[in-house]
């Protein structure tokens, strides 16, 4: 049972390293241990294609059966791999740049390991993902407090504040829907939502999106992200901005996508989502130009391409949605990689400001080659992961509208615009003083080492991206979710139709309902 | 024989190459005792030259009118989706990648000696190697999105190239516009293939499918009324043209091309000007069915074309920098291959192409050699006489020059007579032919004042006037000779000439060079002291960057004021928010008990009473 596994080892793990002392040395073996394990059971469920438990009972309240199950498939598969190596390699690079003791910081990255695994394997039941959307922040808020900068109260009273209030719309919709529902998993609440009047979907998708445009974070809840980032140290940025961010993603795939469905085939309203997820990836770029603070840059980046996978999932498209698939592991891997190598920057220099950074490719070309390669999957060359996601999701837009892709293309050149800013500042430029305040600018050995996985990850899923694409070509095993699919849709309304014609069948409220998107098919084409 | 041989061979060996130069050179980076640059640059050399035979075997084994195809296996592969990597070797193929590898190694035997004691040496050949990679697999693929990939890194190598002596920031602005105007030609290359993709689906971007689906017809394709498709096929290969504009530095993207200068001049003569900048002219040549789907483009094209190519030309005519010189000149050199183009003649466009590369290579390795001995200067105003100190490059130069501005019997003398006999009859034949007159009075006055008249630099420099070495000239003279006789490759099906216009046109040469000849003999412009190279020359030439600056960067720098007003409201509003809580737990705070006693006491009280309701009123 690996997918059990992962989600109770890291906080096993956790408590094992309560035994660990910071002044010992082992500690960091030990903590080695504790983050390669899951890394490495997640890799052998990459390998074998996935894994999901059966459906468990959990509680019962008032009246309604909450149960408890585990789903590693598609998109949780690669997110749940992406999040044990980044944790892996957070807490490698971690090593020389934390005061308080590694052993603190891996017990609280193990928690945050944990819950952020926990939230990415609830795809079947909605109450245990919020149990672990909620409990995510709680780690998190306590690392940035014990490990983060010089304002680290304010960020962390705005970061929790602001996530917690975020998701309130979430739980109130969560909790209607269940009333109404009587069960809490995803067919019986797709089906509720089907039969509810448009009055109520509506609301429920704005809840919806809020609680998930908050964590990604979408324009205009993005205010909390700033400081966030830039208060917390560079590993936990980098979890952050590659792990957790990317659960308010996978919020609007696996919930709001499948529940609302209907309401995107037949309104406008996942037209708008679009928009307002392009405005974002806009508003990000921009903002991302003007920025010298390297974590800061860094984070409405972040910001930036994230709202562009939200913009693709609003396609609508399988194809689209494998190429969010991938566009999520490459940010991780580049957000990630980015955030490890500021940090580095920020201990040779002293200095968050991209301003003061220089000349580190004359003085550390090793450094630079692997910032440089960093930065240019971040522009999405091809031959990188950046540009297989940014490939398929561009070309969704592109038939969800021909403005979205300008607009997107747009994005796309602004994002080039402030990635060699970056790399200007920080690579290139006359080697002085000012930016080599240590004179050992070097890089230790296992900073080094464990770029080389990043690096080798870029280049492999840029130019081989089939094990993500076949995870979600491969159909669906039973009892499985099945993101329902507009042909499969189709297929099944013709089906009913000649069914009903021959007088077989009484048409049911389903089958109306196919019914009528058969029918708007047909308006469209004629 | 050459069955045997997998196409991927051809760039297996450069990548290969970039890969060991780029471990070595990380792997010296801190050590004390670095490799010799003797084996770089052997090594360096020997990659492309592999790669170069291999074509070389290719071509001589192909068949007539045949053509190699090979799949190496999926890139992007999903549902209907199917993006594969697959190469195809074709008559056109051949006679790119034959100058792309040869000239390629030329250079790289140049820049051996150029590049000599240069603390960035290895990493200099890795990038040549890398470029010559991704060179190769923009001409070798058969389809548009690896081509796209080839495309874009060429574009990266152009940056990292341009951008190779990092320490100065100038550079780095340079290499930065390089690769950010070849980005927003890119956006036009990804909406081309997406409307092309949303009309045939992935199949579609294979070039042959492609051709063959335009030419043959749209209609089986797609249900959909054909004038739509009509439109969008066009809409398709105007943004295609968009980005061969930004990569063939045409009109409205040209302006990075006289600043990508500031790389190494072997990356100049290679990358801008003889191979990469082609690009755009081979993709059009490859889509050629695209290009003359309907009349509409082919004007468009013939319209920036014939403007790029008399622009540059006369912007050409006021450059004090010998590299920026050639630079115009090559603009307006790859204007000529657009006016071919445009007109339909492909065939005779990448026979420009061919034979440009090799004069302009020349040229270029010519300049540096110029530079090499001047220590550095590049401003052709301290220069002067030294056609005597340099002999060898003088001549080489000579002959180029002579080519360039198409003297009779010479390389570019044969396609550029082609190019001008294909728009005879129409006003762009008037316009092409003073364009020409142009290049012959730029192109001699960059002469005169190089070689002829007196040195006008300082001391220190006459003394150290050298030629280069035997390793720059050699390359230097295999170019020249590919100058006299590049013009004799049968690559056009037209092999008569018209006299009557060939005359002409030589006259035009002819004049020109006189001119320029009495002209700057007598008046050359004054040193005015301050190294200010670029200058008035700049500022009324390229209004186009200030049109950049107008359509591009100024609504950027708007957005971001803008946005940031909105971004500084937003963290306001959220400051006012989580401030309530605050408020309410200070409010709330007069409700908690300081004393142990009291607390203890209240515990006590509500225990009794919560037991006491569990008790009586819980059932």
């Amino acid at each position: 049972m690996l997918v059990s596994l992962l989600l109770i080892l890291p906080f096993v793990f956790a408590f094992l390293m309560l035994a660990s002392s910071s002044k010992d040395s082992s500690a960091f073996r030990m903590g080695l241990l504790c983050f390669a394990i899951p890394f490495i059971l997640a890799t052998a469920l990459v390998a074998i294609g996935g894994q999901q438990t059966d459906i468990y009972p959990w509680f019962s309240i008032l009246g309604i059966d909450i149960e408890f199950s585990l789903y590693g498939y598609g998109l949780s598969l690669w997110m749940v791999w992406l999040t044990t190596l980044l944790s892996f390699l957070a807490f490698v690079y971690s090593r020389d740049s934390l005061s308080l003791g590694i052993n603190k910081f891996a017990i609280g990255l193990l928690a945050l390991e944990g819950t952020i695994i926990g939230a990415f394997l609830s795809a079947y039941n909605i109450v245990q993902f919020l149990f672990f959307f909620e409990a995510m922040i709680l780690p998190a808020a306590i690392l940035i407090s014990l490990h983060g900068g010089l304002k680290r109260r304010k960020a962390v009273i705005i970061f929790s504040i602001y996530t917690l209030a975020g998701s309130v719309p979430l739980l109130f919709g969560v909790w209607y829907l269940m009333v109404k529902t009587g069960s809490d998993n995803i067919n019986s609440l797709m089906k509720t939502l089907e039969v509810l009047p448009l009055s109520v979907q509506i609301p429920l998708l704005i809840a919806f999106s809020i609680a998930f445009a908050v964590k990604t974070p979408v324009f205009p809840f993005h205010s909390w992200q700033g400081i966030t980032y830039s208060e917390a140290p560079y590993s936990l940025s980098a979890i952050l901005s590659g792990a957790m961010a990317k659960v308010g993603v996978f919020g609007f795939a696996i919930w709001v996508i499948p529940l609302f469905d209907n309401l995107f085939w037949n309104t406008e309203y996942g037209l708008c989502l679009i928009s307002l997820a392009l405005f974002s990836m806009l508003y990000g770029a921009t903002l991302a130009l003007r920025q010298t603070n390297i974590k800061k840059l860094l984070a409405f980046s972040s910001m930036s391409h994230l709202s562009l996978a939200v913009a693709g999932l609003f396609c609508l498209d399988k194809t689209v949605n494998a190429g969010v698939a991938v566009m999520l592991v490459g940010h991780g891997l580049t957000a990630g990689g980015l955030f490890f190598f500021g940090g580095i920057a920020e201990k040779w220099t002293g200095s968050t400001n991209i301003k003061r950074y220089g000349a580190f490719a004359s003085t550390n070309p090793i450094y630079a080659t692997i910032f440089g390669v960093l930065g240019i999957t971040a522009i999405a060359i091809p031959s990188t992961v950046g540009f297989v996601g940014e490939f398929l999701i561009l070309r969704g837009l592109f038939n969800s509208g021909f403005v979205f892709a300008v607009v997107a293309s747009v994005g796309i050149i602004l994002s080039a615009a402030y990635m060699l800013r970056l790399i200007k500042h920080t690579l290139f430029g006359p080697v002085s003083n000012d930016n080599t305040r240590s004179d050992n600018i070097y890089l230790s050995q296992f900073e080094g080492m464990a770029a080389i996985p990043i690096i080798l990850m870029i280049f492999y899923f840029g130019l081989h991206p089939a094990p993500i694409l076949n995870s979600f070509k491969e159909p669906t095993e039973e009892g499985a979710i099945e993101l329902p699919e507009y042909e499969q849709i189709l297929e099944e309304a013709l089906i009913i139709d000649s069914l009903a014609r021959e007088g077989l069948i009484e048409g049911d409220s389903l089958a109306k309902d196919s019914l009528t998107i058969y029918d708007l098919e047909e308006q469209d084409e004629h | 024989m050459t069955s045997q041989i997998p196409l991927w061979i051809i760039p297996f060996f450069p990548l290969i190459g970039a890969l060991l130069l780029g471990a070595i050179t990380l792997a010296q980076a801190k050590s004390e005792q670095p490799v010799p640059e003797a084996y770089i640059g052997a090594l360096a050399v020997s990659f492309p030259l592999f790669s170069f035979v291999a074509t070389v075997m290719f071509a001589l084994g192909m068949p007539e009118d045949g053509a190699y195809a090979e799949t190496l296996g999926d890139w992007i592969s999903i549902g209907d989706f199917q993006i594969s990597f697959g190469f195809l070797f074709d008559s056109l193929t051949k006679t790119m990648l034959l100058f792309v590898t040869g000239i390629t190694t030329l250079i790289v035997l140049y820049s051996i000696g150029y590049m000599k004691g240069d603390s960035g040496y290895t990493r200099f050949m890795c990038y040549m190697n890398l470029f010559l990679f991704s060179m190769i697999v923009l001409v070798l693929s058969d389809s548009l999105p690896l081509t796209f990939l080839g495309w874009e890194g060429v574009g990266l190598c152009s940056y990292l190239l341009v951008g190779f002596w990092n320490k100065d920031l100038l550079n780095c602005k340079a290499a930065n516009k390089a690769l950010l105007v070849n980005r927003v030609g890119d956006v036009g290359f990804l909406l081309g293939m997406f409307i092309l993709m949303a009309l045939g689906g992935t199949s579609i971007l294979n070039y042959t499918n492609l051709n063959e689906a335009v030419t043959v017809s749209f209609i089986p394709l797609i249900n959909l009324s054909p004038p739509f498709i009509r439109d969008l096929v066009l809409v398709a290969a105007l943004f295609l043209f968009f980005a061969c504009t930004a990569k063939s530095a045409q009109i409205p993207l040209l302006t990075w091309l006289p600043d990508a200068m500031a790389g190494p001049t072997p990356v100049s003569a290679l990358i801008h000007a003889a191979t990469m900048v082609t690009a755009g002219v081979y993709l059009m040549a490859r889509l050629y069915a695209l290009f003359v789907f309907d009349m509409l483009i082919p004007i468009i094209v013939l319209i920036v074309a014939l403007a790029t190519a008399f622009w540059a030309a006369v912007a050409g005519l006021v450059q004090h920098d010998i590299k920026k010189v050639l630079a115009y000149s090559t603009i307006s050199q790859l204007g000529f291959m657009f006016l071919a183009a445009g007109v339909g003649a492909f065939d005779v466009a990448i026979f420009h192409v061919f034979t440009h590369a090799f004069t302009k290579a020349a040229l270029f390795l010519g300049a540096g050699s110029v530079i090499h001995a001047m220590g550095g200067e590049q401003d052709i105003r301290k220069m002067g006489g030294l056609a005597l100190k340099l002999p060898s490059t003088f001549l080489i130069m000579l002959l180029a020059w002579a080519s360039l501005i198409g003297l009779p019997g010479l390389a570019c003398f044969w396609s550029k007579d082609l190019i001008l006999e294909s728009v005879f009859g129409t006003p762009v034949y008037y316009v092409a032919l003073i364009t020409a007159l142009l290049t012959a009075i730029y192109m001699t006055r960059l002469m005169v004042l190089v070689f002829l008249g007196k040195f006008r630099g300082d001391k220190h420099t006459a003394e150290h006037l050298h030629e280069s070495p035997i390793v720059m000239q050699a390359p230097m003279w295999i170019l020249a000779v590919g100058c006299i006789f590049a013009g004799y490759a049968p690559l056009t099906e037209e092999s008569h000439l018209n006299i009557s216009l060939a005359t002409i046109s030589s006259t035009a040469a002819v004049l020109g060079l006189v001119f320029a000849g009495f002209y700057f003999r007598k008046r050359i412009p004054k040193y005015p002291g301050h190294n200010q190279l670029v200058g008035f020359a700049r500022i009324w030439t390229f209004s186009f960057d200030a049109l950049h600056y107008v359509c591009g960067v100024l609504p950027v720098r708007i957005a971001v004021f803008f946005l940031d007003l909105v971004n500084q409201f937003l963290r306001t509003t959220m400051y006012v928010f989580s401030i309530v809580p605050y408020i309410c737990a200070e409010g709330l705070r007069f409700m908690q008990a300081n004393k142990l006693r009291v607390q203890l006491a209240l515990s006590v009280i509500s225990s009794v009473v919560l037991i006491y309701w569990l008790v009586f009123f819980v059932r």
